[in-house]
């Protein structure tokens, strides 16, 4: 019982103390314990994802609020809150000159709050509320810098993309809540029930679902905000890219049996898949690291919408948080990659494979055991790393290999394990996946992928593809106009900007 | 198309002209500071302010604000101002190197592109187009999307002809055709355009000028790559004729799409100028006749006026506290523990203040690369450093090998491999299939090392150190001076002998001579080589300390010095050293074989250099954002350690801001005087330079480094939207060479607003360079009219020149002669 109500207070501590922190520096708290709470909120976090592994799930209902603390909602409350608390700390020092900095703080704490409750709210009401806020709160975070160039027609374009997604996702709400009530999330068997329950309105439900999980994770034709987001300020993109942008994976996870009408699901996966594809070609083409980070979360998010149409959630909740992770530390870092001259030889050449390598591809393949498709995914990473390796080595380079060879064993085992774990802990908070595709769907990725990167390298099509998604990259004209810019500007420049673009499932 | 008529020669020497008005942009891993209007000092300071202004819609001069604030502050007064203007007919007349080659030029219709002019009148905004496409493709260039080597030859042109066919946005601008009409090299298709366009050369300088004007930052990287790169600097080049070529190449497709016509008066079209604010006037803060003088001047020449009293009233203060009687030459205690040689860098005046403080030690200035002209290879490395100012060129190869010859193979091989595992993790990311797990994975690995670094910097640093040396375990290494591949013992006789006569240390040597060398650590930092040693060429400062330290204690060189004149006796060792300016903490290179007793010496050494150490980092931490209060019980010297390893940190150090003035003279006397950190220090003794040899190389060399790097701060300061750098928190590196402000467009010039803007307003002090040179008048004359860049500097007024002569400072008017100095009630 003592536990139970531990994980209850934690739960709500994590949900709140982000907001309160927020709120208080402007109060008697001041900046450093708005950051120090911050981090309590995700020691708390992590403290519950603990409880939860151990005793299992707990539920706090407070008035009309009620909280879910179950392997699902604990993990994304990890990766959000954390994040929250990382980005606090960082920017802490990172904006120590700006006046506006407690602003942006204020701001943060609000988004991580409202994020929390998108992954911990235990009714429809909750979830779309926090979603709501959570959008509106990011447009207005990424505003706080108004005078960097291209963020005030950044913070139009996402509240373009947004107002589209959240409109879905509201109508979604009103036909749920018309034709079964408020739905209690975080449980499998009633997110089931009230999928039968809405009988014909099932499909327009799935589709609306689908198609604001696509908005806010920057899919398809919404592709076009992603990449502006950079030239907000770096504490701003990586809240965004590890915090916000994954929304929609939460939704589709949290939703679960609501959002799995067959023919959506076949549709979230061609245009996630088609992104998927697509935008990992335009970065490994950017020239800029933020427009690289840009491009590559849109790829990662359209795998994970991916994964959540084939219903391989653990894997989905795994990628999402691992990304999260991932990508805010990129985008922290992203001031270095600037190569000093004099650095040691490397050589840059095909890939090439070698029987250790193949041998180390192995490893993680046995230890993924949540199917065999991903399994193969993790032994194609397994053997590029390698191949990577062998292939950068200068000639003649010889020597102790043996050593990064045991280095990629062990972190293929590490991974290997962390993800067995992690499906383990989320598991039973997933729904089984009843109306999603097969599994190996997937592997279409990794082909179409393959296939493209194929033909965008040689053959008759090559040149022009390479063109296209060269053009995709590059920030379109007037990224960085002010809206008094646009308005003397004239006619032209509508009608350049809005000409057409490679779209995805063109690629 | 009527037939071309510019030959290569022709179209180069139009260039050459067009672009005097770029900046010059190196790339961030060696981000030296320049002086932006370098190739504008034949006009002087104030002209070319003006030419430049019109080009790049910069203002030049410090705004209004600084110089109000500064007059209530009392940091320039009213006799400061009255001095000024008395001096300023003369002081910004033409110089004899002044305006005579290009006198009669026409400047009307300088401002704007024909495109441009269009765009104004049709409402149209193809020049911006352009631009974008322009910024897509040179980023494009430089990453390696747009080929470097083609089918049909080599170079940005050709990578574009390459790739512009199958962009949907060049077919929308009908840039295909046109390329495809307009073929062969980029003189070729740049005498082409002009001719479409009817320019005779006059208008086709003011043309390319515009043109290279639409993105300044890459064109400065252009003008960086064709005129002071090394030809072999790895990488593709983006030279400035391919960049322009292509600039007339998108214009002309534009301009033939909006049906331009060419012919006499096209350019008059419409007189278009760019958006730049008009001159702020001077501010209404002084009364009395002053201020009636003030208000009757014209914008430019009331800013000038304020630029001179607020440069007058620093140099006022810094003459009074240098103005005591000279000692003589110091006596050469018996007891000296140490003579130490030091940067020139302003940051070592404070090193060498704390140091001498704590007695025993003798104090130098010489540039950082101790007169040592090298490339170097580093160890296992398979492209060179230069480790010389950018002004010079390499003259010696020399490469770093192991100390212990039989490790040579396995740490080779051991940093190889570090080095393709840190590619490997690049490599994949961009890999079809394999991103994605790869995400996934790393973040499980990043995500708590992103938790430890944020919340303990120095921790993170540790661990990351300590890894890094079990997997590529440190060896020993030194410059290799024997041996077929180095250079021969005359040659480094030759320059050993040089830098010692210049930095006047030829006798009564220490036991040890310590030779210092500065570099910054700092974590994520694009601009971390702007913080390293310029005269290094922007790279750390060990090696070269360790190729000169190494110089001197061959018995070679040794023998052949003393041949002419120079003994070094056998019991002084020179030791190499570096100064950590973000830490400041001093790494002592030990060379091997020493006695006991000179190892104690070293102990010794190395503890004063700590405790001097200390001593700075404290003073320097008062001035640093963010940094403890005085209440605080955590030292500063822990405070700047943390900062320095902390990857949040966008104000490491403050680098050379407030810098303002370079020295060139003895160290008695500025020996005890707290310069605070502002003062380049050269040593100069003029008792040994009759002729002014060294001191013709000392203001050519590190004066010209010294002004170029007063100038980036300047510029950086006063016009930071198009000069400077923008803001950290929002930098995008582009393809490791340079920075966007945002998610695309043009490369930012200079310094990042964090290295020189502090919460309130500028902390650095927009002045230019103060230089005072302790040497006969009669000397500096002769040396100005030998060398036609000091003369340029001096009688431009790009620096102000004081001499130190006969007890007396003297204040060098351009055209005017010297005059006197006279301490003022103010100072």
């Amino acid at each position: 019982m003592l536990w139970v109500w531990l994980q209850r207070v934690g739960l709500a501590a994590a949900v709140l103390l982000p907001i309160v922190g927020a709120a208080g520096s402007r109060l008697r708290l001041g900046r450093a314990g708005s950051v120090a709470m911050s981090w309590v909120a995700a020691s708390c976090a992590v403290a519950v994802t603990v409880l939860v592994g151990a005793t299992g799930p707990a539920v706090l209902s407070v008035g009309p609020v009620r909280l879910v603390a179950d392997g699902l909602s604990a993990l994304v409350l990890v990766l959000v809150v954390g994040v929250g608390a990382l980005v606090q700390s960082f920017s802490a020092r990172y904006l120590q000159t700006d006046p506006s900095a407690g602003r942006f703080s204020r701001r943060v704490g609000v988004v991580v709050t409202a994020m929390a409750m998108v992954a911990a709210s235990g009714d429809l009401a909750g979830l779309v509320a926090g979603w709501l806020v959570a959008g509106a709160g990011f447009a207005s975070v990424l505003s706080y810098r108004s005078d960097l160039p291209g963020v005030e027609r950044c913070v139009a374009a996402v509240r373009r993309a947004l107002v589209v997604g959240d409109s879905c996702l509201v109508a979604a709400a009103a036909i749920i809540w018309a034709r079964v009530g408020d739905v209690q999330l975080g449980s499998p068997h009633a997110l089931l029930a009230a999928a039968r329950q809405l009988g014909e309105w099932r499909p327009a439900v799935a589709v609306l679902l689908a198609l604001a999980a696509l908005a806010r994770c920057s899919q398809g034709i919404f592709r076009r905000w992603l990449p502006l987001t950079v030239s907000a300020p770096t504490p701003a993109c990586a809240l965004l890219h590890a915090g916000v942008v994954n929304g929609g994976g939460v939704l589709l996870l949290r939703t679960g049996a609501l959002a799995t009408w067959t023919p959506a699901m076949v549709g979230l996966f061609v245009i996630s898949g088609a992104t998927a594809v697509w935008a990992g070609l335009v970065m490994a083409r950017q020239a800029d690291v933020k427009g690289q980070l840009a491009f590559s979360t849109m790829s990662q998010m359209g795998f994970m919408l991916a994964e959540c149409a084939v219903g391989a959630y653990p894997a989905a909740v795994v990628h999402l948080v691992g990304h999260g992770c991932y990508k805010a530390s990129l985008f922290f870092s992203s001031g270095s990659t600037v190569a000093r001259p004099g650095r040691p030889a490397t050589r840059t050449g095909p890939t090439q494979l070698s029987p250790r390598a193949a041998a180390a591809a192995a490893v993680p393949g046995l230890l993924v055991g949540d199917g065999t498709v991903l399994a193969l995914f993790a032994a194609v990473t397994a053997t590029s790393l390698a191949g990577a390796f062998c292939s950068a080595l200068p000639a003649g380079a010889g020597g102790r290999r043996l050593r990064w060879t045991a280095l990629l064993v062990m972190t293929a085992g590490a991974y290997g394990a962390t993800v067995a774990g992690l499906g383990q802990l989320v598991a039973p908070a997933l729904g089984t996946g009843a109306g999603t595709i097969s599994h190996w769907w997937l592997l279409s990725i990794a082909v179409a992928a393959l296939a493209f990167s194929r033909l965008v390298s040689s053959g008759r099509m090559a040149a022009r593809a390479q063109g296209r998604l060269f053009e995709a990259g590059a920030a379109p004209l007037g990224w960085d106009r002010t809206c008094r810019d646009r308005r003397t500007a004239g006619a032209v420049t509508a009608d350049v900007v809005g000409a057409p673009e490679l779209e995805p499932s063109a690629a | 198309m009527s037939t071309t008529r510019r030959d290569q020669a022709h179209i180069s020497a139009l260039l050459d002209e067009a672009t005097k008005t770029t900046p010059l942009l190196w790339p961030l891993g060696s981000a030296v500071a320049t002086n932006p209007l370098w190739d504008l000092r034949d006009l002087g300071f104030a002209p070319a302010l003006a030419e430049a202004g019109q080009v790049l819609d910069i203002a030049g001069l410090p705004p209004a604000d600084l110089f109000a604030d500064a007059f209530r502050a009392g940091r320039i007064t009213t006799a400061d101002l009255d001095e000024a203007l008395g001096d300023q007919p003369q002081a910004e007349a033409p110089g004899p190197a002044g305006r005579s080659g290009r006198g009669g030029r026409r400047r009307s219709g300088r401002h704007a592109t024909i495109l441009e002019r269009h765009d104004t009148l049709g409402g149209t905004t193809e020049a911006d187009a352009v631009d974008r496409e322009m910024a897509k493709y040179c980023a494009g260039y430089l990453a390696g999307t747009v080929p470097a080597e083609t089918s049909g030859g080599s170079g940005f042109l050709a990578g574009w002809r390459a790739v512009v066919g199958h962009d949907p946005a060049g077919r929308r601008l009908h840039i295909p055709e046109l390329a495809r009409d307009l073929s062969g090299g980029p003189e070729a298709v740049l005498a082409a355009v002009l001719d479409c366009l009817a320019l005779d050369d006059e208008e086709a300088v003011s043309e390319l000028a515009a043109q290279a004007a639409r993105l300044p930052g890459w064109t400065a990287h252009a003008k960086w790559r064709s005129r002071w790169a090394a030809p072999d600097h790895p990488g593709p080049a983006l030279q400035l004729v391919d960049y322009l070529a292509v600039r007339m190449l998108c214009d002309l497709a534009a301009l033939n799409r909006l049906g331009h016509r060419p012919g006499p008066g096209c350019c008059d079209l419409v007189e278009v100028t760019r958006s730049r604010a008009p001159q702020e006037p001077s501010p209404e803060v002084v009364g009395g006749r002053v201020g009636t003088q003030l208000a009757a001047l014209q914008p430019a020449q009331a800013g000038l006026a304020w630029l001179a009293a607020y440069e007058g009233h620093y140099r006022d203060r810094l003459l009074a506290a240098l103005d005591h009687p000279d000692a003589g030459p110091a006596e050469r205690p018996g007891d000296l523990l140490a003579q130490a040689v030091f940067c020139i860098d302003v940051r070592s005046e404070g090193l060498r203040r704390h140091l001498e403080s704590l007695g025993g030690y003798e104090t130098f200035g010489f540039a950082g690369f101790f007169g040592i002209p090298a490339r170097v290879w580093p160890l296992a490395a398979d492209e060179p450093v230069d480790l010389l100012p950018v002004l010079l060129r390499p003259t010696m190869e020399i490469s770093e090998g192991v100390t212990d010859a039989e490790l040579t193979g396995p740490t080779v091989a051991d940093r190889q491999h570090l080095a393709a595992a840190r590619r490997v993790v690049d490599a994949t990311r961009k890999s079809p299939v394999a991103s994605y797990l790869l995400a996934e994975a790393g973040g499980f690995g990043l995500g708590p090392l992103a938790l430890v670094r944020t919340a303990a910097p120095r921790s993170f640093a540790r661990i990351r150190r300590r890894v890094a040396d079990l997997l590529a375990p440190p060896a020993g290494t030194e410059p290799r001076l024997e041996g077929p591949d180095a250079p021969d013992d005359a040659e480094q006789a030759l320059y050993a002998e040089t830098s010692l006569r210049a930095m006047g240390l030829t006798e009564g040597f220490a036991p040890v001579v310590v030779l210092c060398g500065h570099g910054s650590t700092t974590e994520n930092n694009p601009y971390g080589s702007a913080l390293d040693c310029g005269a290094c060429g922007a790279a750390r400062g060990a090696t070269s300390a360790r190729v000169a330290a190494a110089v001197y204690n061959r018995p070679a060189v040794r023998a052949l010095l003393a041949e002419q004149g120079i003994t070094i006796p056998e019991r002084t060792v020179f030791v190499a050293a570096e100064h950590d300016t973000a830490t400041d903490t001093v790494t002592v290179y030990r060379p091997d074989g020493l006695g006991p007793g000179a190892l104690e010496l070293l102990d010794r050494i190395g503890a004063d250099l700590s405790r001097a150490g200390r001593s700075l980092a404290a003073e320097r931490a008062a001035s640093l954002p963010g940094a403890p209060t005085r209440s605080s019980r955590r030292h500063p010297h822990d405070h700047v350690a943390a900062r320095s390893a902390d990857w949040a940190q966008v104000q490491p150090e403050w680098g050379l801001a407030r810098c303002a003035a370079f020295v060139v003279g003895p160290r008695r006397m500025t020996a005890g005087t707290d310069l605070e950190r502002r003062v380049f220090l050269h040593s100069y003794e003029p008792g040994l330079d009759p002729d002014g040899a060294s001191l013709e190389s000392i203001l050519g060399g590190p004066m010209v480094v010294a002004q170029w790097i007063s100038a980036a701060y300047y510029h950086s300061t006063v016009d930071p939207e198009v000069l400077g750098a923008g803001d950290k928190v929002a930098h995008n590196v582009v393809a490791g060479v340079g920075v966007y402000q945002g998610a695309g467009g043009d490369l930012k010039l200079g310094l990042p607003r964090q290295s020189v803007f502090g919460t309130n307003g500028a902390y650095h002090e927009p002045m230019r360079l103060l230089v005072i040179v302790a040497a006969p008048r009669g000397r500096i004359d002769d040396v100005i009219s030998r060398s036609p860049v000091v003369a340029q500097l001096v009688d431009g007024s790009w620096v102000r020149l004081v001499a130190r002569d006969g007890e007396r400072f003297w204040m060098r008017r351009p055209g005017a002669g010297w005059r006197p100095w006279q301490p003022t009630a103010t100072s």
